[in-house]
């Protein structure tokens, strides 16, 4: 019986990887879902099983519903915002010459800033009182923005801060792809006689669509997991106008002593983000196989 | 009058010279197929009739208009590539009324230009098909279509057929012939394939190192190769050169007189005689030398033999009768007239 041999060795080589997503990953997350069902406390007291007592006061929730609002919310501004510059800069740097090559190193540098530094940097800049960009306003324009006090300029500074950070990534990806794209193909269309907008919209955006579509997804999961700047720069506020869901947990855990509640939440953001990568993936794999149904 | 005419172009890629003093005129509806091994610069002058390059120097007129700084789109140029560059995005149909869409044709005149093309070449049916749905065969007559559909001024194929499998690119071969003869574009055909260069072109171009070696017709490029290259390209193997003050050399003068004289009467010290597959053959009767058969190699129409005459190699290939088996004697017949001389300093074909 070789086939059940080959197995067995193949499960010895394929051991250290089971074994480290267990541990860091398989196992919390199991152990996760079912504190969700307990009243357990980061204090030390045995956690008792409480039904789904959690998940019914998280849907009666007020901070939480604006948490999962404002956290959709961001995921859709930043996921446009993100298509539209990150693309837009890709093909800047990809017809570039000189320069660009600079640019393009110069741009990744956020990737390298700690998220948490990077927050509390801006942080300042968006101060108030002496803030620079409020300072440059003042000067420019004769008045100065409310950034943390209005839950629209808020929400808008958090945008601003969150978009920066994921902004090289997509860019990149997008730059490869348009890298990736055949030059002869291009050069096809010129003889044709295209023109430059033709060329983007026949040629050039088809091509690189499915690499949006993995830019979406990965700025989607960036959103739901956005931390530092709100922790650092909002606090959530002013009236949770900036509140995110991983705000939401780390405050029911950590202020709120209710590791269940946060269990819970945590849960409902799993079982969230499963439900969208299925999708993502389900419509990737129909593509794929009406694409060999064709040949 | 001559239709395009390439006049003294120069293109560097960095300091590499690609395309040196590059000088081509032809004709109205004239087909020209230009040949070199990879690296020649032959797709080079493609691309820069084409206005994907702008010549560092020279002209490039069309109609007596120059248009070497004119972009692709005032060209009204069309190319075929290597690898196709079909739209992937894009249906048959989408591919082929590309150019003409893009020019600003009516709806109703793109679909009747698209129509009458597909029907040319036979693929009405594929029309709402994709690329990647396409077999290499149907792929290549899309390719074709996408470049002729918007009648263009200049045609231009680089390699087109190199991708595919033997029989069919027979067939494409032909057909593309046919199409270019039906249409009567202007065509520049670039291939490294020097069979295929002879099989379609009534007049070829030889290209090595950036420059033209010899434009002539098939014909004149097998009897009279204008330099030693262009021998050796068009001949292959068959290609023998001798030195004249080699043993074998002087041999070989004595056992042609009529070499023998022409030398002599050159005056020159040296001189590389060259004996192409057409000026020796092996033959039945008695007569002419003797030579001993090193080993035969079948070919795919006839067979390649390697004999030993005094001290000199010889290969000689025959299409018909049976191959010598080794180890044997055979004797040669030289064609005095279908030897060529050339100087050995220059490498140019003495007249």
């Amino acid at each position: 019986m070789t086939g059940s041999y080959a197995g067995r060795t193949g499960l010895w080589f394929a051991l250290p990887a089971l074994a480290y997503v267990s541990i860091i990953w398989l196992l919390p997350s199991v152990y996760s879902v079912f504190l969700s069902f307990t009243d357990a406390s980061i204090l030390p007291s045995r956690p008792r099983f409480v039904g789904v007592r959690n998940f019914v006061e998280l849907f009666v929730n007020e901070e939480f519903k604006a948490a999962c609002l404002n956290t959709v919310g961001l995921m859709a501004v930043l996921v446009v915002a993100e298509l539209v510059f990150a693309t837009g800069l890709a093909l800047l740097l990809w017809e570039g010459g000189y320069g660009a090559r600079i640019v393009e190193r110069l741009v990744v540098l956020p990737l390298a800033i700690s998220p948490m530094v990077a927050a509390l940097c801006f942080k300042w800049l968006f101060n108030e009182e002496y803030g620079p960009i409020n300072y440059v306003l003042s000067r420019i324009a004769g008045s100065t923005v409310p950034w943390l006090s209005s839950p629209f300029w808020a929400r808008a500074a958090v945008s601003v801060v969150a978009f920066w950070e994921v902004l090289p990534l997509s860019m990149l990806m997008l730059l490869a792809a348009l890298r990736n794209i055949p030059a002869h193909l291009l050069e096809a269309a010129r003889l044709d006689g295209a023109s430059k907008v033709r060329i983007l919209g026949l040629v050039v955006f088809p091509s690189i669509l499915p690499v949006a579509g993995t830019v979406a997804i990965v700025v989607a999961l960036r959103a739901i997991s956005l931390f530092a700047p709100v922790l650092a720069i909002t606090r959530g506020g002013p009236i949770f106008s900036t509140e995110l869901v991983s705000l939401f947990i780390y405050d029911c855990a950590w202020h709120k002593m209710r590791l269940g509640l946060a269990c819970a939440a945590s849960t409902l953001v799993l079982a969230g983000c499963a439900l969208v990568s299925w999708g993502y993936l389900r419509a990737i794999r129909g593509q794929r196989l009406a694409k060999e149904a064709g040949q | 009058m001559s239709y395009l005419v390439v006049d003294g172009v120069w293109f560097r890629y960095g300091d590499e010279v690609a395309v040196a003093d590059f000088s081509l005129s032809m004709g109205r509806g004239e087909f020209v197929v230009l040949v070199g091994p990879s690296g020649c610069g032959k797709t080079t002058v493609l691309r820069l009739v084409a206005g994907l390059l702008v010549p560092e120097r020279g002209r490039i007129l069309l109609e007596g208009r120059s248009i070497e700084r004119l972009s692709p789109r005032a060209r009204n140029v069309a190319m075929v590539f290597q690898n196709l560059a079909l739209y992937p995005h894009l249906t048959v149909f989408g591919n082929l009324a590309f150019g003409l869409r893009a020019r600003g044709e009516s709806r109703n005149e793109v679909r009747r230009k698209v129509a009458r093309m597909a029907a040319t070449l036979g693929i009405e049916k594929l029309l709402s098909r994709r690329p990647h749905q396409l077999s290499g065969g149907e792929a290549q007559r899309v390719a074709l279509g996408r470049a002729l559909v918007r009648q263009p001024s200049v045609f231009l194929l680089d390699e087109p057929l190199s991708d595919l499998d033997p029989p069919l690119r027979e067939r494409l071969r032909a057909e593309i012939l046919q199409l270019q003869r039906k249409i009567g574009v202007t065509t520049i055909y670039v291939t490294h394939d020097r069979a295929e260069a002879l099989t379609i072109g009534s007049r070829i171009v030889v290209m090595s190192e950036g420059r033209i070696q010899q434009d002539g017709t098939a014909e004149e490029l097998l009897t009279s190769p204008a330099n030693l290259f262009v021998a050796r390209f068009f001949w292959g193997k068959g290609c023998n050169l001798i030195r004249c003050e080699t043993k074998g050399g002087r041999a070989l003068l004595s056992a042609c007189p009529k070499i023998g004289r022409r030398v002599r009467d050159l005056g020159l010290n040296d001189v590389v005689i060259a004996i192409g597959p057409e000026a020796v053959a092996i033959s039945n009767g008695l007569g002419g030398v003797s030579a001993r058969v090193v080993d035969t190699r079948r070919l795919d129409y006839g067979h390649e033999t390697r004999v030993m005459w005094e001290d000199i190699e010889l290969t000689i290939r025959q299409s018909a009768s049976p191959p010598p088996a080794p180890p044997c004697q055979v004797h040669l017949q030289f064609f005095a007239d279908r030897i060529v001389l050339f100087d050995p300093r220059t490498g140019a074909l003495i007249k």
